[in-house]
């Protein structure tokens, strides 16, 4: 029994941040119909370069505000820079295989300059762990699903009530007639990638005192949250969250019950299977292209 | 007309790859005008109007709006100088209410003049009171009809100076035809001028003061309305004697 | 080809003899000729274990300063060539190829990973070239099939031999007797079972429990939940520092703390990330540079510290054990050199069978010996334990965690 909540515990903690890269995946997704293969890297950079200002003497906060605001800016270079001109041309190999590359590099480029070994990052929240029922979770880990209800209903307040929220909305929906009332979609996309920068970094500063920070600490919650977002069917934000969240679950239960060295591979191909049975998705809509 | 037209278009030519849909096109609506441009399917009247609304670009030509050359510009940047294009499909936004797809008509405007923009909200339930009713519902459950209103409600919010409509009768039935052209010839009446491509002839010819005539990518006829209406090229090719527009 | 001068029969002699000399030169075998006073190296210098690459290169170049400056190898410097493999076998066996022929290198020296040393039997054997690995603990990379290595010697420990240190480690800290193996996924980790289990096996007791986890992985709670259950109080560790320090914290959110006893792939850096949950943790290692050391290493750190100012204090040699077998290494290497003679590989080669050298890391006497198994000169008797306590890695005796478990 104290099993089973522990694996709730740790499930609702790492899935919450599979979720949040998800949430940044979909707020990509939505307003560019393109992904971002360098996702994975704007996490580190949550993690990474808040350990680094807070070696230059920043306090915790202000580096963890300067990291999410250069991991913004990152976003929404990549985006003009990288997927933009491809996109245009709707040619989705271009920005995959670039983003993919640029991704690699940017990994690269941190494991020389930051090294491949993770540092830590203090935080007052990760002094003891709660006890729940036997069970235990640092405070720091309990930050993120509420970071991410946070941001899940700030995101549909955005997008709901804010005119560059439903413009967001409209670019998503049919990028010719988001242009045809007056919305700039292309400065709209880049809004979004920077937004989802943010929403990626923020993730990885939250993460980075349980995990340390690492040059790769991206590779495999960048790919596990672009899965998340797929299963979720990418067009809802809600589903994102909740699939997230089960995911991280289940990778739990599986490790608990079953095998651990086999972990991803099961995983995995629950995820493959969910896919086939919902092509669309789990709570995704059907896509209809505008031309 | 003896001030200078509030669009001109000379020369256009519009391509998708190696197809050339618009190959030198010349066009022109005065200020106050009501245009028409009919013409069989694949004759390039779409192609002819999203070049001029910014949606493609063209190959060549010139495109020129109240006095200043606009070849080229984008959409978004066309609907800040006064030029709103009604799509073909509708266009709504379909996840949206049918108020925000008004507020979204007014993208332009909306920090400028919040109130002139609320303003307009309630003129357009007044022109379009099916609209009123259904103000808070989504777009997308909308009858056909409705969202033709609802697309011509929103391109109205930005204030433009000209309307371009494209396709305005495609699906829809005769009955919120006669409901629709007669509020088009009212917002001109009141000096919107008003540019609008149409399958079905015979409406286009009866509420517009001149027509063009596009076939295979090129102007082949221009003139008055009420002259074309009884041209017997037109009357054969378009007004088919014997029934009306294939649609 | 021009005219050859008329009056100049002896010059032309002369001339034919020395493209005599020089046809046979380049005839005969590699081994035989003279080579060059120089240790060609190929490191992990760039890319994720670059930090291993560093840990090498500051004890050889340290090393080398102090011989030269003693009087370098047969009246010559001796110089050090590095060239990085970024832990890729591949290029490994082109930077031998480089060492081997182009630069001509008396000897190799090898790096950090163990499938590129692995991946080097064929070439090194070919060539004729010595090679000296001074961390890849890998057992295949000394002991090769049908007792076939002739050119491939190690300063370092030796996978097989570190297995039964950690049991006995284990054993004597073990209250309730019931031990566990916590591995990682990989070919180093896997490896480790057969090691381990004949190990236990030796030793009369059975391993209580085996479990391992994927590199990236942040949370090792259902393994330990099976470990704790299964009455589990000794945990030997394979793993690096990443993953141990989150396996500490999943320790830590189940209030269950087994002691651990791990192989030297956990170094300093895990007492940075895992704070003052890595007090206790014991590592098996051939060397620390903190806490109180004897003159000549205290020594040996200033003059590292001088020349490479990125290594401000000892925390900052990553792995402190790869430090110290490189400047042993080095010093065997000139060692063979003299005792040789002659810059030849053969007689390098037999040379270092002659070698006995006091080192930081044991007393090599000899430090190799003509059976297989001894191509490694460290021996399981100067194997150490060291343990995490307050930030620095010590020497057991040096923290409180000196005498075995008394429950």
């Amino acid at each position: 029994m104290e099993a089973i909540l522990q694996y709730l515990l740790t499930g609702i903690s790492v899935g919450s941040v599979y979720a949040m890269v998800a949430l940044g995946f979909y707020v990509m997704w939505s307003a560019a119909k393109a992904v971002n293969f360098t996702y994975g890297n704007v996490f580190m950079l949550g993690g990474v370069l808040t350990v680094v200002l807070v070696e230059l003497g920043m306090p915790l906060l202000v580096a963890a505000g300067g990291a999410i605001a250069i991991a913004t800016l990152t976003g929404a270079v990549i985006e003009r820079v990288f997927v933009r001109p491809f996109n245009r041309d709707a040619n989705a190999i271009g920005w995959m295989l670039t983003t993919i590359a640029v991704g690699i590099m940017m990994e690269s480029f941190a494991t020389a300059t930051y090294g491949p070994l993770g540092r830590p990052l203090d935080t007052p929240f990760m002094q003891e762990p709660l006890r729940i029922g036997g069970a235990g979770i640092y405070a720091q880990e309990l930050l993120i699903p509420v970071a991410l209800i946070v941001l899940t209903f700030g995101l549909e307040a955005f997008y709901r009530r804010t005119v560059l929220g439903r413009a967001l909305r409209a670019v998503a929906l049919n990028r010719t007639a988001a242009g045809l009332v007056g919305i700039d979609a292309d400065r709209i996309t880049l809004f979004a990638f920077g937004l989802a920068g943010g929403i990626g970094a923020l993730a990885g500063f939250l993460i980075a005192p349980v995990v340390q920070a690492s040059s790769t600490m991206g590779v495999v919650v960048g790919l596990k949250g672009f899965m998340v977002a797929i299963i979720a069917g990418i067009a809802n934000a809600k589903g994102v969250v909740v699939v997230g969240i089960l995911y991280g679950v289940l990778e739990r239960f599986i490790e608990g019950f079953l095998s651990s060295a086999a972990r991803d591979a099961i995983g995995f191909t629950i995820m493959i299977l969910a896919l086939l049975l919902f092509p669309q998705g789990l709570f995704g809509r059907k896509e209809v292209r505008k031309v | 007309m003896t001030e200078r037209p509030i669009l001109e278009v000379s020369g256009l030519c519009v391509s998708y790859g190696r197809i050339e849909a618009v190959r030198g096109v010349d066009i022109h609506v005065g200020a106050g005008e009501f245009v028409g441009v009919i013409g069989s399917n694949g004759a390039g009247k779409t192609s002819t109007l999203r070049a001029i609304s910014g949606v493609v670009k063209p190959a060549a030509g010139a495109v020129n709006f109240d006095s200043s050359d606009v070849t080229g510009q984008p959409s978004h940047r066309m609907v800040a100088r006064g030029l709103a294009m009604v799509p073909e499909g509708r266009m709504v936004f379909s996840d949206q209410s049918v108020r925000d797809n008004l507020v979204l008509g007014a993208y332009t405007r909306i920090k400028t003049d919040p109130r002139g923009v609320d303003e307009d909200i309630e003129k357009t339930i007044a022109m379009f009171p099916r609209l009123g009713e259904r103000i808070d519902q989504s777009a997308g459950t909308l009858s056909g009809g409705e969202q033709q209103m609802l697309a011509i409600a929103r391109g109205l919010l930005s204030r433009p100076r000209l309307l371009v409509i494209d396709e305005l009768s495609l699906g829809l039935a005769p009955k919120i035809l006669d409901m629709l052209f007669p509020v088009l010839i009212d917002l001109n009446r009141k000096g919107l001028s008003i540019l609008l491509v149409e399958q079905m002839a015979s409406y286009a010819l009866s509420v517009t003061h001149r027509t063009y005539v596009m076939e295979n990518g090129r102007v082949l006829l221009e003139g008055k309305s009420s002259d074309l209406a009884h041209d017997e090229r037109v009357l054969d090719a378009y007004l088919g004697r014997r029934s009306h527009a294939r649609g | 080809m021009s005219r050859i001068p008329p009056f100049a029969p002896r010059r032309a002699l002369l001339g034919l003899g020395v493209l005599a000399g020089l046809a046979l030169g380049a005839a005969a075998p590699a081994a035989a000729q003279r080579a060059q006073p120089c240790i060609g190296a190929s490191w992990e210098l760039t890319g994720p274990l670059a930090h291993t690459g560093l840990s090498i290169r500051i004890a050889v170049e340290t090393a080398i300063e102090e011989i030269n400056a003693a009087g370098g190898v047969l009246g010559q410097p001796l110089r050090l060539i590095a060239y990085d493999d970024q832990g890729e076998p591949a290029r490994a066996v082109d930077n031998a190829r480089r060492i081997g022929e182009r630069d001509n290198c008396i000897v190799m020296m090898g790096g950090f990973r163990t499938p590129n040393a692995i991946a080097l039997r064929e070439p090194l054997d070919e060539m004729g070239l010595p090679w000296m690995g001074v961390i890849s603990a890998g057992t295949g990379v000394i002991e090769h099939p049908n007792n076939a290595n002739r050119w491939m010697f190690r300063v370092s420990m030796k996978d097989r031999w570190v297995a039964p240190f950690l049991v006995d480690a284990a054993r004597a800290r073990s209250a309730s007797g019931r031990i566990a193996l916590v591995y990682e996924g990989t070919a180093w980790g896997q490896g480790a079972i057969p090691d381990v289990t004949a190990a236990m096996r030796a030793a009369n007791i059975p391993l209580a429990g085996q479990e391992t986890f994927n590199i990236a992985d942040t949370d090792m709670s259902a393994q330990l939940i099976r470990l704790r259950d299964a009455g589990v109080d000794t945990i030997i560790f394979y793993g690096v520092d990443r993953e141990a320090t989150n396996l500490l914290r999943s320790m830590d959110r189940l209030g269950y703390r087994p002691q651990i006893v791990s192989a030297w792939g956990v170094g300093v850096q895990f007492a940075q990330t895992a704070g003052p949950l890595a007090n206790g943790v014991i590592v098996a290692g051939t060397y620390t540079w903190m806490g109180e050391l004897p003159p000549r290493a205290a020594g040996v750190l200033q003059r590292i510290q001088a020349r490479f100012p990125q290594i401000r204090t000892a925390a900052d040699i990553p792995l402190p054990s790869g430090t110290a077998n490189a400047y042993d290494a080095t010093f065997i290497i000139a060692e063979a050199i003299k005792l040789a003679g002659r810059l030849d590989r053969e007689a390098f080669r037999e040379a270092l069978f002659r070698v006995n050298y006091q080192g930081i890391v044991a007393n090599y006497a000899p430090a190799f010996e003509r059976r297989q198994e001894r191509h490694d000169a460290i021996q399981a008797s100067a194997y150490q334990l060291f343990a995490f306590h307050d930030g620095q890695l010590l020497p057991i005796a040096q923290t409180p965690y000196g005498r075995a478990r008394t429950n």
